[in-house]
């Protein structure tokens, strides 16, 4: 009874702590407090990802089973723990400013690396573009046109052809319409739920619903 | 060959011919500074270049929020650098902090802005400070609204925040005239909800141009008061400041590549009406 009863009122105070604070400026100095006591908590979050890391790309390099065989794609782990080790090294025997090995394996490695696995997106984009963008509804025709005047918008040709302003307006109506639409649906289901768990009807985060 | 062939082979045109239509489109550019391109500064932009130039030189700083990732970095660090001789030039001070949630955007500041305040003559921790990373950006925003040096203990490279000249005056959002953040994630959203109507900041959003459509109604609404929309917002920025930069071949690229996909979306669909006609 106690497992369930204990962070339930922990979730009760601290939920209905910060629903009143924001009225209410005596509680400032403990809503600092429990600012402070959030990012600690996210900081063992960190800590418990790299832990999980480590441990997933360790038992993969490992040799297991009665056959002693290692995981199929091991050396890829092998990288990653590698790259993890360097960097920590770097940073803690270094430090982390202008020219030290940190900064320069990320600009070297990390930074071309990310942008180049991004990058990659245009060619696919330009696969898909000509593979799955066709005409088969009404749906997807309005879809289309929409697309394309859009993108000829943030072209200086479009100009002359007065698209920028229809562009303009498809961005300033419609789109915005549906996403206020969805940002207040959003909103008010994040209000309902977040109402549900500090009130106890919501306990899927227990683990159980059962006592 | 009969049409109907060719129009099988179009529907069937093999990904690397489109590929390396792809690679040229964009490789070329870099090299024939063609096609010409014409930038005109939109309202977005313009708003965002006023709040920044209305800041008093040598005065309380912009704040400059790297949330971004390498990922991004071919849009959003344009962007910084366009903002940060604007800020140079005009001697305004710079506060820099990255929220992005993997710490990515700490290494992308720490490469970029000194390089350009060095280019200016600028000096550490008096003209611009960097005060690193904070994981938990929504925290992180909520706290510096109560006590900024609180949430960054010390800087990027270590040092105590209180023996930093720029930060003698600041205490929260109440000395930081603006921020613009650089987001290729919901973290742009975050600051005008948080910083924005908890404590009044003004917010302006330097924005991958994907992510533009998202924060659109903040804009309308006043939540945000400029908008840095891709590589386009970019370009525009250069110009507004004067200074048109190497964006102009990415923007040659990006127009390039844009034309190539409408093309490309209009054969593959003449190609599939022509076939869905003769099977009719």
């Amino acid at each position: 009874m106690m497992k369930t009863r204990i962070p339930l009122l922990i979730c009760f105070v601290a939920g209905t702590f910060m629903a009143v604070q924001y009225f209410i400026p005596a509680f400032l100095p403990y809503y600092d407090r429990v600012n402070d006591y959030i990012q600690i908590v996210y900081a063992f979050s960190i800590v418990l990802g790299l832990a999980s890391v480590i441990q997933r790309h360790t038992h993969r390099v490992q040799r297991r089973g009665p056959e002693k065989r290692r995981h199929k794609d091991w050396i890829y782990s092998l990288c990653a723990l590698a790259g993890l080790t360097v960097m920590l090294l770097a940073g803690f025997i270094e430090g982390r400013g202008e020219g030290t090995l940190f900064q320069n394996l990320f600009n070297a490695i990390l930074l071309p690396v990310q942008a180049t696995m991004f990058a990659l997106l245009a060619f696919y984009l330009a696969s898909a573009a000509f593979r799955a963008f066709r005409t088969r509804s009404v749906d997807a025709t309005v879809l289309l046109l929409a697309a394309v005047v859009v993108m000829i918008g943030r072209l200086d040709d479009g100009a002359t052809l007065g698209i920028p302003k229809l562009s303009r307006w498809i961005l300033d109506n419609p789109n915005l319409v549906a996403k206020r639409a969805i940002l207040l649906g959003v909103g008010l289901g994040m209000a309902s739920t977040a109402l549900k768990v500090v009130v106890g009807i919501e306990r899927s985060y227990l683990g159980s619903s059962k006592e | 060959m009969d049409i109907a062939t060719l129009l099988q082979k179009m529907l069937k045109l093999d990904r690397r011919i489109i590929y390396t239509l792809v690679f040229v489109g964009v490789v070329l550019p870099f090299y024939l500074a063609w096609p010409p391109i014409r930038i005109e500064v939109s309202r977005e932009v313009e708003d965002a270049f006023r709040i920044i130039d209305a800041i008093p030189p040598n005065s309380t700083p912009l704040l400059l929020s790297f949330d971004y990732d390498p990922a991004s970095a071919a849009e959003l660090t344009p962007m910084a650098v366009a903002a940060l001789h604007h800020c140079f030039e005009r001697e305004i001070r710079v506060l820099v902090i990255s929220l992005q949630y993997t710490g990515l955007g700490a290494g992308i500041a720490a490469d970029v802005v000194p390089r350009i305040a060095a280019e200016h003559g600028r000096v550490k921790n008096v003209d611009w400070a960097f005060l690193g990373f904070q994981p938990n950006a929504m925290v992180a925003m909520l706290q510096m609204g109560e006590d900024i040096k609180r949430t960054f203990p010390v800087d990027y490279y270590g040092t105590p925040v209180d023996s930093i000249p720029l930060m003698e005056s600041i205490q929260n959002y109440d000395q930081i005239p603006a921020v613009l953040t650089l987001a290729s994630t919901a973290v742009g959203e975050f600051w005008a909800i948080y910083p924005g109507s908890r404590y009044g900041l003004t917010v302006l959003g330097g924005l991958t141009a994907v992510y533009v459509a998202d924060i659109q109604p903040f804009y309308q609404s006043g939540q945000i008061k400029g908008i840095l929309g891709g590589l386009k917002g970019a370009a525009e920025y250069e110009q507004r400041i004067g200074r048109p930069g190497d964006d102009m071949n990415g923007m040659r690229s990006q127009k390039v590549i844009h034309y190539l996909i409408i093309l490309f979306i209009a054969l593959g669909n003449v190609a599939y009406l022509l076939a869905r006609r003769r099977q009719a």
